[in-house]
């Protein structure tokens, strides 16, 4: 065994020669790795579609046969893509890993000599908890300060919370983490006012802003993680290849703590790089950007990514709402590449920790993918990017499409059993090969199970190929365990998706949101009972209604649907449990699911743990002041106030000079806070307050100075609350 | 400014000087003072003032006199800090900016406390009578927030883009719908009875 084969998994394969970016663009075969790739996933079709074709012809053919056969081509050669992607990508990883990597146009290690771009590293964020927010920047900045290359970077917090007390509760934790960096002038923190556009708008208003500061902006979500060298590596590769206008990392999931979050990051680990090697195979430079862990070349960004308006008004058209497909695909009609950094080691990003919140996220990017369906005959697009929004698409239409399919063979065996009709002996395939009517319908389900399980046999032997490789996964019992548990937990989870994904697209093509319960979390982020049971049960019910009625038409028609039903009938118990710290701890101490970034931490990732582990909580407001605390803060707190105030400085110096008490159009807001407490206000006057400075000013010395019998009995709580417990240092991280 | 409160003058069996006393105390404590002698001596010496005050302003609460005495208090030392040259037989300190408007004064001489830590770090000097030591002048004044640099705009148009024929058709139909809910409805009936013409259909 070579040295290289030694590598730990997932790190820069074999043969990782560097190549000139001019080679890079040389070497792309790019018309004939699609076809091969095309021809593969067809070579892997086209029979199974047959098999099933002849299957139905058997027993006399129709137009149910027939949608019920469309449905099957349609999700078996996406399944087929999938597994495509893992073989090439396997295959390329063995035979010492694809020639057009851009990773490759650095050698591994090369020192940093020249200077680098100046580079924005912008992290947009939208009422996340502020603590895990500045703890992440906190551990980002010391990895960067480490390499060295500290001076070419500015960190940007750009805030659209709308949550008043994350919204102070950020600003303290801004200046509180400024202070103790020592980050003046480099940490950065801006709140807009207005959300326009979302996401998107936030990032274009740091472009109008402050884009022409910086070459390049590397843009972070709220869960991101970078180590410093990754971050650099980033702009080194800006710098080699002047046509790159997007370079993305693969970003891993780590910290999850709940069994749910832990299958999501050991899935991702294990079977990611064989995939990620396959798609970097046909996409090269014309890859996707997935909005986050990515560096944005920003003059062409500028130039050519601001999002036009979809026809019509949300949720189907207006703004476009999953703006990371679209940048990418504008910036390739602009003749710039986008290349996907496989092997880029230092990206991570977290995961939602519970089936339910897992599906809200899907909520969002689904809603923003279906809006892809008006771009996608778009002129001027790249085919590679057509191919991207439709592939965006259909991983959330794949849903509805597996929900028919099913739908559609309970009414076949339905009608089959209703009728008593015995099979019509017609010619087939299957007739030459003997194969009995049951032997052929499981042998195309052995066929379907083997296209699905085959990526996860490769991962398991392109960890195989490398000596000690299944070592950082907990050894090879455990490895194998894990992916036993995890086969298991996601053919339970699977169905569920499956339920909501049909769900969002069916609210979604009405013009319709979905409405959620308000979310009500135990005190480590697990659901409750009350969530768990609301959100569910539905599902739970439709499942239970179909079994009955599989089960009245033939039990071995039930016995093959129940893996499907499982999971949406059990979808509590199974939400709770996967959702649940303590079960992710005792999987954790049992060694499964474990993932290489956890047996072997990251610098990085290892710093924010123990912040997050040895950095004193921050106090929780009591109960009757919780749902106002930011406010509370802002206008008891002296230095939180006067943060609070230098940060609304754009209209600050007007308001704060104002001494016409005849245009204090706020004063009798402010009378009735102080004197009725803040449940008096609406939400909407609570924000025009804080938003107003002579406002806030005046609210800080209203309070301090009015004798208590003159005080809302909630402000006069709040006070003694506060006097008890004033800050020991001026600001704290919230 | 060297007002104490004298045993006479206490007016200790008044509960609102009493309270006076105590919202005064625990807003120096809220700014991070947290040596007991200082925060004592100051706050004395700040209800003096008001009791002074009181004379003049007989209708006013305790309260509000206090706090405006603190305040007062805290103006003049900010301006004596940030705003008045330094001292020629003082150590070197950053130069002071212009004067500022008493409000912002204040706002930015609490962000230069809070990021020098003052209070904790120099507890006898904070607002004190005696000129600060240059260390802490020059501590405050280089404490600064600096939320972003200096905005430099840059046009960004959205891009065009044609959607296409099929795409437009369908986004002129879509706003037609919309314009004219009556059509919208009847192609939903008429989508409704075809897919019962379907089904009627397929299962014959």
């Amino acid at each position: 065994m070579n040295a290289a084969s030694a590598a730990p998994p997932g790190s820069a394969p074999p043969g990782s020669a560097t190549i000139a970016p001019e080679a890079l663009g040389r070497a792309w075969p790019r018309l004939g790795r699609r076809l091969l790739a095309a021809t593969l996933v067809l070579v892997l079709t086209g029979p199974a579609v047959f098999l099933m074709a002849d299957l139905h012809w058997r027993t006399g053919f129709d137009l149910w046969k027939g949608l019920h056969l469309a449905l099957f081509a349609a999700l078996f050669s996406l399944v087929a893509f999938g597994t495509v992607h893992a073989l090439v990508g396997f295959a390329l990883r063995l035979g010492g890993g694809d020639r057009c990597r851009i990773v490759r146009t650095l050698a591994p290690g090369e020192e940093v000599t020249a200077p680098l771009g100046p580079t924005a590293i912008v992290m947009p964020v939208f009422n996340e908890d502020p603590a895990q927010v500045f703890a992440r920047l906190r551990a980002i900045f010391r990895s960067l300060a480490a390499t060295g290359k500290l001076e070419f970077f500015h960190f940007y917090v750009l805030s659209d919370s709308s949550d008043p007390n994350r919204w102070i509760e950020e600003q303290t934790a801004w200046v509180a983490l400024v202070q103790e960096l020592g980050a003046q002038g480099r940490l950065f923190y801006r709140r807009r006012r207005v959300n326009t556009n979302k996401k998107a708008g936030n990032l274009a208003d740091f472009c109008r802003r402050w884009g022409r500061r910086h070459r390049y902006m590397i843009v972070l979500d709220a869960d991101s993680t970078m180590t410093g060298d990754a971050l650099v590596r980033l702009v080194q590769l800006m710098e080699r290849n002047p046509r790159a206008g997007i370079v993305q990392t693969v970003p891993r999931l780590v910290r999850g703590t709940t069994p749910f979050a832990r299958l999501q990051q050991f899935a991702s680990r294990l079977y990611g790089p064989v995939f990620q090697a396959g798609l970097n195979y046909w996409q090269l430079g014309e890859a996707n950007y997935w909005g986050h862990n990515a560096i944005v070349r920003i003059a062409p960004f500028i130039e050519h990514c601001s999002l036009p308006e979809l026809p019509g008004r949300e949720p189907f058209g207006g703004r476009i709402l999953s703006h990371d497909y679209v940048e990418a695909a504008l910036m390739c009609r602009a003749g710039w590449q986008v290349w996907l950094a496989v092997d880029l080691d230092g990206s991570f990003e977290e995961c939602p920790a519970n089936l339910i919140d897992f599906a809200k996220r899907d909520r969002r990017w689904l809603q923003g993918n279906l809006q892809h369906s008006w771009l996608l005959t778009a002129r001027g697009l790249r085919p590679a990017s057509r191919l991207h929004l439709l592939m965006g698409i259909l991983a959330y239409l794949a849903s509805p499409l597996w929900l028919a399919f099913l739908l559609v063979s309970t009414l076949l065996v339905w009608r089959h059993a209703a009728t008593g009709l015995t099979l019509v002996p017609q010619d087939s395939l299957a007739d030459l090969l003997n194969l009995s009517f049951q032997a052929q319908a499981l042998l195309l389900f052995a066929g379907t199970l083997g296209l699905l399980f085959l990526p996860k046999l490769l991962a398991l032997l392109d960890v195989a190929r490398h000596r000690g490789g299944a070592r950082p996964f907990g050894g090879w019992a455990r490895l194998g365990a894990s992916v036993v548990l995890e086969t298991l937990a996601s053919a339970l989870l699977a169905p569920v998706l499956m339920l909501f994904h049909s769900k969002f697209v069916l609210r979604t093509l009405l013009g319709r949101g979905v409405a959620w319960v308000t979310q009500r979390r135990g005190g480590d982020g697990d659901p409750d009972w009350r969530e768990a049971i609301l959100t569910h049960a539905g599902q739970s019910l439709f499942a239970a209604a179909w079994g009955a009625f599989a089960l009245w038409i033939d039990r071995t028609f039930a016995a093959w649907l129940s893996p499907v039903l499982a999971g949406p009938l059990f979808a509590v118990p199974l939400t709770l449990a996967t959702g649940d710290t303590a079960n992710g701890r005792r999987l954790r101490r049992a060694g499964l699911l474990l993932t290489p970034e956890e047996t072997h931490p990251p610098a990085v990732l290892a710093e924010l743990e123990h912040d997050i582990a040895v950095l004193p909580a921050p106090r929780p407001p009591r109960a009757e002041f919780a749902a106002h605390h930011g406010l509370l803060r802002a206008a008891l707190d002296p230095y939180v106030n006067a943060v609070h105030l230098s940060l609304l400085r754009e209209k600050f110096g007007r308001e704060i000079d104002a001494v016409d008490p005849s245009r204090d159009r706020f004063a009798p807001l402010r009378e009735k806070l102080v004197s009725a407490g803040p449940d008096a206000l609406t939400p909407a006057e609570r924000r025009s307050l804080l938003l107003d400075a002579g406002s806030m000013l005046r609210l800080h010395r209203e309070l301090w100075s009015r004798p208590a019998e003159r005080l809302a009995p909630w402000w006069r709580e709040a006070m003694r609350d506060y006097q008890l417990l004033a800050p020991a240092r001026p600001l704290r991280a919230p | 400014m060297s007002a104490t409160l004298s045993p006479t003058e206490l007016p200790l069996d008044d509960p609102a000087w009493e309270a006076a006393w105590q919202r005064v105390e625990s807003y120096l404590h809220a700014h991070g003072l947290e040596q007991r002698l200082a925060l004592v001596r100051l706050t004395d010496r700040i209800v003096a003032r008001a009791w002074a005050a009181a004379a003049r302003e007989p209708g006013t609460p305790p309260v509000t006199l206090a706090l405006r005495e603190a305040d007062a208090v805290m103006a003049d030392w900010f301006a004596r800090v940030l705003e008045q040259p330094p001292a020629a037989t003082a150590a070197p300190a950053p130069a002071a900016p212009p004067a500022a408007h008493p409000r912002r004064l204040s706002v930015r001489g609490r962000i230069a406390l809070a990021m020098s830590g003052v209070p904790a770090r120099w507890p006898r000097h904070f607002l004190a009578d005696e000129p600060p030591p240059a260390e802490l002048v020059a501590a405050m004044r280089a404490a600064y927030l600096e939320a972003g640099p200096p905005v430099e705009f840059t046009n960004m148009a959205a891009s065009e883009l044609e959607l296409g024929v099929l795409a437009d058709a369908a986004g002129q139909t879509w706003e037609k719908l919309r314009r004219w809910p009556l059509v919208g409805a009847a192609l939903g009936w008429a989508a409704f009875v075809a897919l019962l013409a379907f089904l009627f259909y397929a299962t014959r």
